[in-house]
């Protein structure tokens, strides 16, 4: 599809015998704020340190800026933002010189909104990056990386290990500073990427569940509660996209992962006929992926 | 370029401390080889252990420097902030380079000059040896290690991987003994050395690129791996006699060598032994060989020797420990074998057939240089630099010699002469000193981290001496020749155990 950004193609990755990430299709258009989400090891990073050419894929690939990502270039690279939370810094450099050592890299370096970033983050410019907190590395990392305007700003689990105070103003910084670029961000911290990711995808064991919109993401999942006036008949086959299905004599509750209201209803009333209450709750996004992890283990 | 220098400059800032270090070790090296030369006019000059030391440290220094350079961005791993920048792979590989060059060679070129300014040598006139031993310095010293920096992410891999070096040559020395190259060759040695170091050049320059480029350690790895076991296991493989064939392919003949030939010296049979060892399980046969057609003037120095024994029914002994020759004085040749007892006992009387090939070098056009005591350094053809000085202290006199990054391989006689003496009388002589040529290597430098060789002599006499007298022979051919000798019982030759008293 063109105007994106970066699209991975029946991406694999596997080491030695263990299949890291399986099949994954994904497409980040131009402008989104990409979250990619997932619990913990089932390959955000992987997917990532492909995307930026950091490991090479085991099968299908990946483009950036329409480029195959083998063949990035240091050019590409002067467009890109990396910030990671276990990155290796240059820890002998002060923070200062640290964006003067990097300003020639890069032709669009921007010396005014490098000074704004690092008052943005009280950034202390004489101060050495190994005596800095983790907090403010991370602030250094991602402002060395604004300062230049990339159009893609891919960022590895930023938050992790961070109170909230720094993620906040990171996140405030991240959003001021992107100006129209592109943000790949992957995350376990589901409430931070729920404030301002316009896309999400969520990952698990190896393979992309779904990758949208966020607001049709939000629009479809649906906790349902239907309260019976008797006893609710028994059901063998529940409908594919009811998923935490629990049912007492007189209580359903289930979570659609399609809810559309007319189908939803007509469901309802196909399974349990008349005369019942249903309530429709929507779903804060951390309670869709439980949901779906609860799921996809289940289905495991 | 740009990036490059870029690049280089935050090295320089980063490593500045360590810069400072070699810059002052390379400072030191300079300083102790350099005093070495007035050693005859100071013999504090000689510092022996703060020489030895040098020569230590610097390459030491020179490494740590390296593994800091190069490891300021390493090339493994997948979490260091340079591989997500634009950087130029060609532009961190030449910085890293420019770096190496501009903090180890710059200064070592320097402290060479320095060096060999000390004993008198121009420069100028040295500048294929000053070359010659940067490139020396740099495939042997250098690249390797920047090759394993490359494909090492840090010191604990790095000293992980110095460790496996270590062992697996501690292993093949110890479980094939004599199979390590060089080191029996003597003045060969240098083919398989130079086949190391070409071995070497060919490798790591490639590694060193593609690891830059591409950043497949594991495959780089392997590819050095594979290389330094070509290095030092095809060393072994190449046989002796390629190597001869090698520098007579390398060598003029300076003169016409078809008259020249080997055979067994009848008239010097009575010379003959076939010694059989106590235990009787070895027998050393020694025959006077004689080679004929030399011109005059000239010596023969051997080289090698590879000898067949036939008997008349057809069983063959072929010598499995390398056989030896020796030239005597006076041109007679002296052929040594080991024959194992068994096959000596069943042949010792009946005539058998000796078939060998014999290769020699052929010294001549000599040269004599005189030097007066006391006198400083003077040039001298084949030899370098050298000063004489005495008497000192009990009577002494003595004389030093510096060649500049390499011994030309000459054979050389030094004698202190009496005044009014003719150098080569030997009733004027007093103790000589022969070198044997050290290298037949065609290449303007030697493998060494010293850039001057020193030759010391010395000696004491009642008498005054007035000079010394240099005396030298270059080699003029690399001669293989083919000999057969028909009819002999070693039997005849044959000379008993000595008894051993206790």
């Amino acid at each position: 599809m063109s105007g994106d950004v970066l699209r991975a193609i029946d991406l694999g990755k596997r080491f030695g015998r263990t299949m890291v990430l399986d099949g994954m299709n994904m497409a980040v258009p131009e402008g989104a704020i990409y979250g990619l989400v997932g619990p913990n090891g089932v390959g955000k990073s992987t997917t990532i340190k492909i995307l930026m050419n950091i490991l090479q894929p085991s099968a299908g690939g990946a483009e950036v800026f329409g480029h195959d990502l083998r063949r990035i270039s240091p050019g590409d690279l002067t467009r890109i933002g990396y910030v990671s939370e276990n990155q290796e810094m240059p820890e002998w450099m002060t923070v200062e010189y640290f964006m003067n050592y990097l300003k020639p890299f890069y032709p669009t370096w921007d010396e005014g909104r490098a000074d704004e970033l690092l008052r943005q983050f009280e950034l202390p410019r004489d101060r050495k990056l190994r005596h800095l907190s983790h907090g403010m590395r991370m602030k250094a990392a991602l402002a060395s990386s604004l300062a230049y305007r990339p159009r893609l700003i891919v960022l590895d689990e930023p938050f992790t290990g961070l109170d909230a105070l720094v993620r906040d103003e990171l996140i405030a910084g991240l959003l001021e500073s992107a100006d129209g670029a592109t943000v790949f961000i992957s995350s376990h911290d589901l409430a931070e990427i729920e404030s301002f990711a316009s896309h999400i995808g969520y990952l698990d064991r190896g393979r992309l569940q779904f990758s949208e919109e966020m607001s049709s993401l939000t629009q479809r999942f649906r906790e349902i509660e239907i309260t019976m006036e008797g006893t609710a008949a028994r059901v063998s086959e529940w409908p594919a996209s009811w998923l935490r299905v629990e049912q007492s004599s007189t209580l359903v509750r289930f979570v659609d992962a399609q809810f559309e209201k007319e189908r939803t209803m007509a469901d309802v009333r196909r399974l349990f006929g008349e005369g019942r209450q249903v309530d429709v709750r929507p779903m804060p996004l951390r309670e869709i992926f439980v949901t779906l992890a609860k799921a996809g283990r289940k289905a495991a | 370029m740009r990036q490059a220098l870029h690049i280089f400059k935050k090295d320089v800032r980063h490593l500045r401390f360590e810069i400072a270090i070699v810059l002052i070790v390379t400072a030191a090296f300079a300083f102790v080889s350099a005093r070495r030369a007035f050693w005859l006019d100071d013999p504090g000059a000689n510092r022996g252990p703060a020489w030895m030391m040098s020569q230590f440290l610097l390459p030491l220094a020179w490494w740590i420097l390296i593994v800091r350079v190069i490891h300021a961005e390493t090339l493994p791993g997948d979490r260091q902030f340079w591989i997500t920048r634009p950087y130029e792979w060609k532009s961190l590989l030449g910085a890293k380079l420019l770096f190496i060059a501009a903090f180890v060679n710059l200064p070592l070129l320097a402290a060479d000059v320095m060096i060999i300014g000390a004993y008198g040598f121009r420069p100028w006139a040295e500048i294929p040896g000053l070359l010659w031993r940067q490139v020396l310095c740099s495939v042997v010293f250098l690249l390797p290690v920047a090759v394993v920096c490359a494909v090492t992410s840090g010191l604990v891999q790095l000293l992980s991987a110095g460790f496996v070096v270590f062992v697996a040559v501690l292993v093949w020395s110890t479980a094939l003994p004599g199979t390590t190259p060089g080191g029996s060759w003597g003045a060969l040695d240098w083919v398989t050395l130079y086949y190391a170091i070409l071995v070497a050049a060919l490798a790591a320059l490639p590694i060193l690129i593609w690891q830059y480029a591409a950043r497949k350690t594991w495959a780089a790895r392997g590819v050095a791996a594979g290389a330094a076991i070509v290095a030092m296991l095809g060393g072994t493989l190449i046989p002796w006699t390629s190597a001869f064939a090698i520098q007579s392919r390398l060598s003029k003949q300076r003169f016409d060598v078809l008259a020249m030939h080997v055979e067994f010296d009848w008239e010097r049979k009575w010379l003959a032994r076939a010694r059989v060892d106590r235990d009787e399980k070895q027998v050393q046969i020694e025959l006077p060989l004689l080679i004929t057609g030399m011109p005059a003037g000239m010596d023969a120095k051997p080289d090698g020797l590879v000898m067949a024994i036939e008997a008349p029914d057809g069983a063959v002994w072929r010598t499995t420990r390398k056989p030896w020759a020796q030239v005597s004085a006076d041109r007679f040749l002296s052929l040594y074998s080991d024959v194992d007892a068994a096959f000596y006992r069943k042949v010792k009387d009946v005539p058998v057939k000796l078939r060998g090939t014999f290769y020699f070098t052929v010294y001549g056009n000599s040269l004599a240089t005189n030097i007066p005591s006391n006198s400083r350094y003077v040039a001298v053809p084949r030899m370098g630099r050298c000063a004489a000085s005495g008497p000192t202290g009990r009577d002494g006199y003595f004389l030093l010699c510096g060649s500049a990054f390499r011994w030309e391989p000459a054979l050389v006689i030094a004698r202190f002469v009496e005044p009014g003496k003719h150098a080569v009388n030997g009733i004027a002589s007093h103790p000589l000193r022969r070198l044997q040529p050290l290298s037949y290597s065609p290449f303007p430098a030697d493998l060494d981290i010293n850039p001057v060789s020193q030759f010391f002599s010395w000696t004491t006499s009642p008498t005054k001496l007035s000079e010394v007298v240099i005396q030298s022979e270059e080699p003029l051919a690399h001669v293989k020749r083919e000999f057969e000798i028909d009819g002999l019982r070693l039997g005849e030759f044959e000379v008993k155990p000595t008894s051993v008293l206790r």
